[in-house]
C-alpha cells in the first residue's frame, strides 16, 4: 500500500484543532487588505501605472484561513469539508454576520465613488485601483465567515485538547 | 401545562455517562460522527443538539434520550446518593 498525501491532507482537514495564531493572522490580514484597498486610491495619483502584485497582499488572511477548521469548505474534498452540525451551525451564524459587514462595506463603496467625483475626493480609478478592491472584497468573502465563526465560538479549554490529541 | 421552550437551557448527562463507559470524547465523537471538539461544546451547554444527534448519542450509551437531556438541571451525583442513604 503507497503512501497517499492527499488522503493524509483530507483526514487532517477533517480534525483539524482550532488555534489562535490562524485567528489573529485572519484578523491582521483582513484589516491589512483593507487598509491596503483604501490607500492605494488615496496614494493613486502619485503612482497611477503601478502594478502592485494584489494577490499577494491578501497571503496572509487566506494563509490564516487555511489553518482554521472553519474553512475547510474552501480546501478540501466533500468527504473532509463535511462539517458537523455545530461547526455548520457556527458558521451559518458567522456567514450572516459578515455579510451584514461585506454589504454595508459595498455600499460605503459606491456612496464614496458617487458623491467623491462631484467633491473631488479620491477614487479608484485604475484597473489596479479596482482588481485591489475586487479582490478585497474577495478575501473577505472568503475569510470573513471563518474569522467570525472563530471569534463567536469560544477555544475549547486546554484539557478537551489534550483528551482529544 | 404551557412550557415555554423557547431559549431554554438544556442540561445534560453526557460528561458523566462518558465518564462511566470509560470512553474519550474522541471516542463518543467517532461513533456519533462529529468532530470531537463538538462534544466538548455539547458536554459544557454551549450547544444544543439537534434531536437526531441527541439521540445518536443516548443509542451510544444505549440509555432513553430522556435520561441524557433535561430543561432542568440534574441531581449531582453525590447528592443522590445521599438521597438514598448510600453516603
Amino acid at each position: 500500500m503507497s503512501y497517499d498525501p492527499n488522503k493524509w491532507h483530507q483526514e487532517q482537514l477533517r480534525n483539524r484543532p482550532r488555534n489562535l495564531s490562524s485567528k489573529l493572522l485572519m484578523g491582521f490580514g483582513l484589516v491589512f487588505v483593507l487598509g491596503c484597498a483604501i490607500a492605494f486610491p488615496i496614494l493613486g495619483p502619485a503612482y497611477p501605472h503601478t502594478s502592485f502584485p494584489v494577490f499577494g497582499l491578501a497571503m496572509p488572511a487566506l494563509t490564516g484561513a487555511a489553518f482554521t477548521p472553519f474553512s475547510r469548505g474552501i480546501w478540501g474534498n466533500s468527504k473532509s469539508t463535511k462539517f458537523d452540525e455545530f461547526e455548520q451551525h457556527s458558521l451559518n451564524r458567522a456567514a450572516m454576520i459578515a455579510y451584514r459587514i461585506i454589504i454595508p462595506l459595498a455600499a460605503l463603496l459606491c456612496f464614496w465613488c458617487a458623491i467623491g467625483l462631484s467633491n473631488n475626493w479620491p477614487i479608484p480609478s485604475t484597473s489596479n485601483h479596482w482588481g485591489q478592491i475586487g479582490w478585497t472584497f474577495l478575501t473577505f468573502g472568503l475569510v470573513l465567515p471563518a474569522f467570525i465563526a472563530e471569534l463567536i465560538i469560544p477555544m475549547p479549554p486546554k484539557a478537551d485538547l489534550e483528551d482529544d490529541a | 401545562m404551557h412550557m415555554n421552550c423557547m431559549n431554554t437551557e438544556i442540561h445534560n448527562r453526557i460528561a458523566l455517562f462518558r465518564a462511566e463507559r470509560g470512553m474519550t470524547r474522541k471516542e463518543l465523537a467517532e461513533a456519533v460522527a462529529v468532530n470531537p471538539q463538538t462534544i466538548g461544546y455539547l458536554e459544557r451547554g454551549d450547544y444544543k443538539p439537534s434531536l437526531e444527534l441527541g439521540m445518536k448519542i443516548a443509542a451510544v450509551f444505549d440509555v432513553p434520550i430522556a435520561v441524557l437531556f433535561s430543561f432542568t438541571p440534574f441531581e449531582s451525583v453525590a447528592d443522590a446518593l445521599r438521597r438514598t442513604g448510600e453516603i
